[in-house]
């Protein structure tokens, strides 16, 4: 199997600089569920004396967005890393549609590793306390009823699926034998589409009673027993269908005889 | 003063694109700004791991209705599932104008704490931030060849046994420098010769030569030469087995010395070989030390030396002119000088040994005179042909045919595969009888070939022989007789001893009744 995607990775992307920023996971949900189009905050990036700081504070309208929140960080600082030497890239996919399959494409190459990191306030530790609180909360806990359960299973005679099971089977009660060459037209339509049969598939196809059934495919067919189509029914090579125009014939022959 | 920009970032929602990271490792000097063109392609070699061996058709001639749903619900009935093949998670295979290609694995367990997010700048101050979907570390592909399953089997084998690495490299070298030649220049002129012989031969017969020094050039790189001509992994393969051999037989010298401290056992084994005299002597747990089959086979080439001197027609003459350098040669190693024939005698015999040592006990007719003779050469070799050397020597060559002779069992032990399967009390009850066999050896001595009242004796009275199966059993010991000769002897000893005639199928046994 080969890829269905298109090899050549495009290159025109390759000369941007990119930031890798890592994220906290909180921060990171408020962006991913601000509205589309939104700003989600404000980098403020203050070159002082060579040395480039970055803070970032959430915008407004997120914070207020997530008042419910008890608690936001709003302010960050951008800790900038740089490569350490590794070279670290980022390329895209974009599953493309069907006659065309995925396209990658380089989007550029990483700059900066900034790692996002809160400001310490009060606001952030509530919001840490709170984490913790809750991430201490076991996922189970035992609970005291009231009163004994109720819904006991008890041992019953039939259930509901025999039933009706049962039903189904009295109303189509038993099943009668139809004329044979009906049911040699049937089974001939079958093994057009598959050269071996199951006597229980035949069974189902038909709607037939086992031993007529088998009584007609002793006369068409023959039955497997060795290993490779074990237990299976195939026609006699007479009526098989590669040759449909003699198999009609046959069975012609058969029927006036 | 304090010069502050002020950047809006925005995350874009309904991106089409999903934002990887390649990371390439810090010493391969990457530089993407550099690349021309490049082909980005998925990994899908292991996609076939997922796919149906045999495949049958759907529909028509040759299909089955309701195969697939058959097979599938067997196969839930077992408790299997099914691996879904995730194209996403196929490693990519990136190749730029860079001389080297890389492949790319997706690392798993980057985003569990935290979040990554490539921030690119727009031209309006603002940033915009797309979160990374994965990880791939990006290596350069390995030039180099490995090895293939059977190589690496190989390689594995030989693990441990390699000694001195410096040694067994240099060797590599030059084996890699002539391997078809197969002779290394630190080899001693005269065994270079024989090699060489050795090799022509081998293609002539279609036989493979093994010998001790296959084994010697993975123990101990000093002393060793090896046998270039020779296929590598039959080579290493053999040394293999020769090596668990020899720890078996070790087992088993163990177990013989065990044996001579519990009673149990001797007493089973002296109702087997009951016509063996059963008085103990040092010589006796002598040859108990000794690895098994070293007398045997001792005696075996000691016989060939005799052989060679009589009738060269019997050996071939390729085999001959091996043999006498190896004589002149005193490497100690008598394996070495073995001829074609010789080998195959020796591991015929050697089979027939194991047999004894292993089969129960109805075989020990057999065993019995064999062992005789076996044990009868080793006085005469070191007495008679090889008075000249030293018993230094001597005492070498000893030790190692005792190695070859585990080597040429396990061959045959590979080609009776009964014999193998055997509990190891019996084994240890074998040992033992031969061991004691071993001691009744100097009664053989009296007579060069081995035809002794004693030894047909012992075949008669183990069980009902034809006469036939009985000259048999002394053609293979004494290649040098001829077979009237042979036929002579036991007549006579048969007339003397009158055994009693048995017919059964047709054909007339003889036997004799223990006294």
């Amino acid at each position: 199997m080969t890829d269905p995607g298109d090899k050549t990775l495009d290159l025109s992307g390759a000369k941007h600089d990119v930031w890798l920023v890592k994220v906290p996971k909180y921060l990171a949900t408020q962006w991913l569920n601000a509205p589309d189009g939104m700003s989600v905050g404000k980098l403020r990036i203050t070159k002082n004396a060579g040395r480039a700081e970055v803070t970032y504070s959430m915008d407004k309208n997120l914070t207020q967005a997530n008042s419910s929140e008890k608690f936001l960080a709003t302010d960050h600082k951008f800790v900038l890393q740089g490569t350490c030497g590794q070279s670290l890239a980022v390329f895209s996919t974009t599953s493309g549609s069907n006659q065309k399959g995925e396209k990658r494409a380089m989007e550029g190459r990483v700059v900066q590793k900034v790692d996002c990191r809160p400001i310490v306030s009060h606001n952030y530790m509530q919001l840490k306390r709170a984490q913790m609180i809750e991430a201490s909360k076991p996922q189970r806990t035992t609970k005291q009823l009231a009163e004994a359960v109720k819904t006991v299973y008890k041992p019953v005679t039939k259930i509901k699926e025999q039933i009706e099971y049962d039903a189904m089977k009295k109303e189509k009660g038993k099943k009668m034998r139809v004329d044979k060459d009906v049911l040699q037209s049937i089974l001939f339509n079958a093994f057009e589409k598959h050269q071996y049969y199951n006597i229980k598939d035949l069974q189902n196809i038909t709607q037939q009673p086992v031993p007529f059934l088998k009584e007609v495919l002793r006369e068409i067919g023959m039955y497997n027993k060795h290993p490779g189509h074990r237990h299976m029914w195939e026609l006699k090579p007479e009526y098989r269908h590669d040759k449909v125009e003699e198999k009609k014939e046959d069975s012609d022959d058969i029927d006036s005889s | 003063m304090a010069h502050v920009d002020e950047y809006m970032v925005r995350v874009p929602k309904h991106v089409p694109k999903k934002y990887n990271v390649m990371r390439f490792n810090a010493s391969d000097k990457v530089d993407i700004r550099k690349w021309a063109e490049a082909t980005l392609v998925r990994d899908m070699r292991g996609k076939k791991t997922y796919e149906e061996e045999e495949v049958y058709p759907e529909f028509g001639a040759g299909s089955e209705y309701g195969r697939k749903q058959r097979e599938e619900a067997r196969k839930l009935k077992y408790g299997m599932k099914r691996k879904k093949f995730v194209v996403e998670n196929q490693p990519w295979n990136l190749s730029a104008v860079t001389p080297e290609d890389y492949t790319g694995k997706k690392e798993g367990g980057i985003g569990e704490g935290s979040m990554y997010f490539v921030f690119t700048q727009r031209p309006d101050f603002t940033f915009e931030a797309y979160p990374v979907e994965d990880w791939h570390n990006f290596n350069r592909k390995i030039q180099h060849r490995t090895l293939t399953d059977e190589e690496a089997e190989a390689a594995w084998d030989k693990r441990d046994k390699i000694v001195n690495h410096l040694n067994y490299m240099a060797r590599k070298r030059l084996h890699i420098n002539d391997e078809e030649a197969g002779v290394n220049e630190d080899e001693t002129g005269g065994k270079g010769n024989i090699k060489i012989l050795k090799k022509i031969k081998k293609e002539e017969n279609d036989l493979v030569i093994h010998d001790d020094e296959d084994l010697d050039m993975y123990m101990s790189g000093s002393s060793s030469d090896s046998d270039g001509g020779s296929d590598s992994g039959k080579k290493k393969k053999k040394s293999k087995t020769v090596k668990k051999k020899k720890e078996d037989s070790e087992n088993e010298q163990e177990e013989a010395l065990e044996d001579s401290d519990d009673g149990e056992h001797e007493g089973t084994e002296v109702a087997y070989a009951s016509d063996v005299s059963s008085d103990q002597d040092e010589e006796e747990n002598d040859s108990r030390v000794a690895p098994h089959g070293v007398d045997e086979l001792e005696e075996s080439s000691s016989s060939d030396e005799e052989e060679a001197a009589k009738n060269e027609k019997e050996n071939d003459k390729s085999a001959g002119t091996t043999k006498q350098p190896k004589g002149s040669d005193n490497s100690g190693s008598s394996e070495d000088s073995a001829s074609d024939i010789d080998e195959e005698e020796s591991l015929s015999k050697s089979a027939l040994f194991m047999q004894r040592r292993k089969t129960p006990p109805k075989d020990k007719g057999s065993k019995g005179s064999k062992s005789n003779s076996r044990s009868s050469t080793p006085t005469a070799e070191l007495t008679g042909a090889h008075s000249s050397k030293s018993d230094l020597q001597s005492v070498k060559r000893k030790l190692e045919t005792g190695r070859q002779s585990p080597l040429a069992s396990s061959m045959l032990g590979k080609r009776g595969a009964s014999t193998s399967k055997q509990d190891g009390v019996s084994v240890k009850r074998q040992k033992t009888s031969q061991a004691s066999s071993g001691k009744t050896t100097p009664s053989k001595d009296a007579s060069p070939h081995g035809i002794t009242e004693e030894t047909v004796k012992k075949y008669l009275t183990h069980k009902p022989i034809t006469t036939k199966d009985l000259l048999k059993k002394f053609k293979k010991k004494n290649v040098g007789l001829s077979s009237e000769q042979i036929v002579e002897k036991v007549a006579m000893i048969l007339r003397k001893l009158n055994p009693q005639k048995i017919q059964t199928n047709g054909k007339m046994h003889l036997f004799l009744r223990e006294t």
